[in-house]
């Protein structure tokens, strides 16, 4: 089981064209500025973004293939809809649905497979019931609190067990004291998940509790990669030397 | 919520007063809104007011006019959800012309909209001919009346749910496609629940324009008691016979315009600004 992606896309002003692997087991840290194209990274990954050029590859099958056969100048495509790519995905707002409540939420994701609705809130609770926040199955986001929302977008990226985890800033829409608290918990989840496990941050905090592995993403391209210790020793960027003396500790 | 109570008061305290001219304009404006109703609540005949509603002409008015104006709320919300839709979502050369293009039956004169529904249907109309053929008459049928209604009621509907498409968040479209839901499941479960209150906005002044149609009801469709007289049609009528019924029909008229706008005050002004 492993993700292999070669994706090139333009956004906006955006040109993002990167290239890395990943094993399952392994966390791998995406760090990057603001606009750097994190998110798009995450989008294309998760199908909601389709490729110009270049493939992924998870677990050996074919989620987005657009190569130009330069003689022929045919195209090859393959494109996996984001409901059959076997994705989790946690978005930076979360984006919980705001007219369910943090139960239904949950439950959503296996009803969309085709689970009946009283085994996929079991299935809901029993897995909101192990991120500890059983009680407030029945709260609309709005009344949730943000360690509660996190967790319960969690809970919903989970539940499918999907083979592929994206975390898109996780933790940036916490306050400080529930943000350690929460970043405590997604160690845990994350240790406890198979698959392949992508972390989108700009928080270098983040990267050195949860990845073992980090890619620093600038301005759309890849600028280092490599363990967290290498990229700070050897940095080649400003970016990367501010976040060096930034964080004198680490 | 205490903060800002206190943020209005210190503003209130701050304003400079406004303009005389502009508040003695402003309630001649709101006096000019509120005369005729207050008018015509004055010429209410009360004691007589159930019996006036319940008089043949009245009820046969009233019945055609609550089926027509229902059915032509269905037809322009069949037709105008999916376009609210695409104008909403989809992007495609001329779609500014095509917003323009179904915002017309809110400024075109209706006796014109009439006019130009004869022009297509009537009988020797454009399609006139090829539904001659197949047996289907349409003017001086109720038909007629739920087209001219649908007609002059499609761009509140389009324009209401248009706006309530737009704010919706696709984050909340997006998240559920990679939870595993399909697109009609996502449209079911996440997009049309996010849009109920403004399509129910977009039903309610959709209904009460089509409620209230005159001008292209009585060129397009005729004014044929019992098939398409409709409720304003014998109002009209009926003025000079029975005002009496004539203005208590008007009341009603008058009443279930302001418990729609009342129902949809905050969606109304929402949209608006």
């Amino acid at each position: 089981m492993s993700l292999v992606a070669q994706i090139q896309v333009r956004v906006g002003e955006l040109d993002l064209s990167v290239e890395f692997e990943a094993a399952p087991g392994e966390t791998i840290a995406v760090l990057g500025p603001n606009g750097a194209g994190k998110t798009t990274l995450v989008r294309a990954l998760a199908g909601l973004q389709p490729i110009d050029s270049g493939r992924i590859v998870l677990d050996e099958r074919v989620l987005d293939e657009r190569v130009l056969d330069q003689p022929s100048g045919a195209s090859k495509e393959i494109f996996v809809p984001p409901e059959k790519r076997d994705a989790g995905v946690l978005f930076q707002d979360l984006a919980l649905f705001p007219h369910m409540s943090a139960l239904a939420n949950v439950a959503f994701a296996l009803e969309a497979g085709g689970v009946p609705k009283r085994e996929a809130e079991r299935r809901a609770l029993a897995l909101l019931g192990s991120l500890a926040i059983g009680s407030v199955s029945g709260a609309r986001p709005v009344s949730l609190s943000g360690g509660e929302a996190q967790r319960v977008a969690l809970a919903r990226a989970l539940v499918r067990e999907p083979r592929m985890l994206l975390l898109d800033e996780p933790l940036s829409s916490l306050d400080a004291s529930t943000r350690s608290n929460t970043r405590a918990t997604l160690r845990e989840v994350l240790e406890g998940f198979n698959g392949v496990r992508i972390i989108v941050t700009h928080d270098l905090a983040d990267v050195v509790a949860l990845a073992s592995r980090v890619l620093v993403l600038e301005s759309g391209a890849i600028t280092h990669h490599g363990s967290i210790q290498e990229v700070l020793a050897n940095p080649s960027s400003d970016y990367v030397r501010h976040l060096v003396s930034q964080n004198p500790n680490i | 919520m205490k903060s800002g109570e206190v943020g209005k008061k210190v503003n209130r305290r701050r304003v400079e007063p406004p303009s005389r001219i502009a508040v003695v304009l402003s309630l001649l404006a709101v006096l000019f809104v509120a005369l005729p109703v207050i008018a015509l609540l004055r010429d209410v005949a009360w004691s007589r007011l159930i019996s006036d509603l319940t008089t043949p002409e009245a009820r046969s008015a009233l019945r055609l006019s609550l089926l027509c104006s229902i059915s032509a709320t269905a037809l322009a919300a069949v037709l105008g959800v999916p376009l609210a839709w695409v104008l909403a979502r989809v992007e495609f050369r001329g779609r500014g012309f095509v917003r323009g293009l179904v915002l017309l039956p809110l400024v075109v004169p209706p006796v014109v909209a009439g006019v130009g529904l004869l022009a297509a249907f009537g009988r020797n109309g454009m399609l006139g001919g090829t539904l001659n053929m197949l047996g289907i008459r349409i003017t001086f049928t109720p038909i007629a009346v739920v087209i001219a209604e649908a007609f002059v009621a499609l761009p509140f509907l389009v324009l209401a749910v248009e706006a309530g498409i737009r704010s919706i968040d696709r984050r909340y479209e997006d998240a559920a496609r990679t939870l595993g839901a399909s697109r009609s499941f996502v449209t079911r479960r996440i997009t049309l629940p996010l849009l109920a209150p403004s399509l129910a906005a977009g039903l309610a002044l959709a209904w009460a324009r089509a409620l209230g149609e005159f001008g292209a009801t009585i060129t397009f469709a005729g004014n044929i008691q019992g098939r398409t007289r409709t409720v304003p049609l014998a109002v009209y009528l009926l003025l000079d016979s029975s005002p009496d019924v004539a203005i208590a029909l008007s009341l009603l008229l008058v009443s279930i315009c302001v418990v729609v706008l009342v129902a949809l005050r905050a969606r109304w002004i929402g949209a608006i600004r």
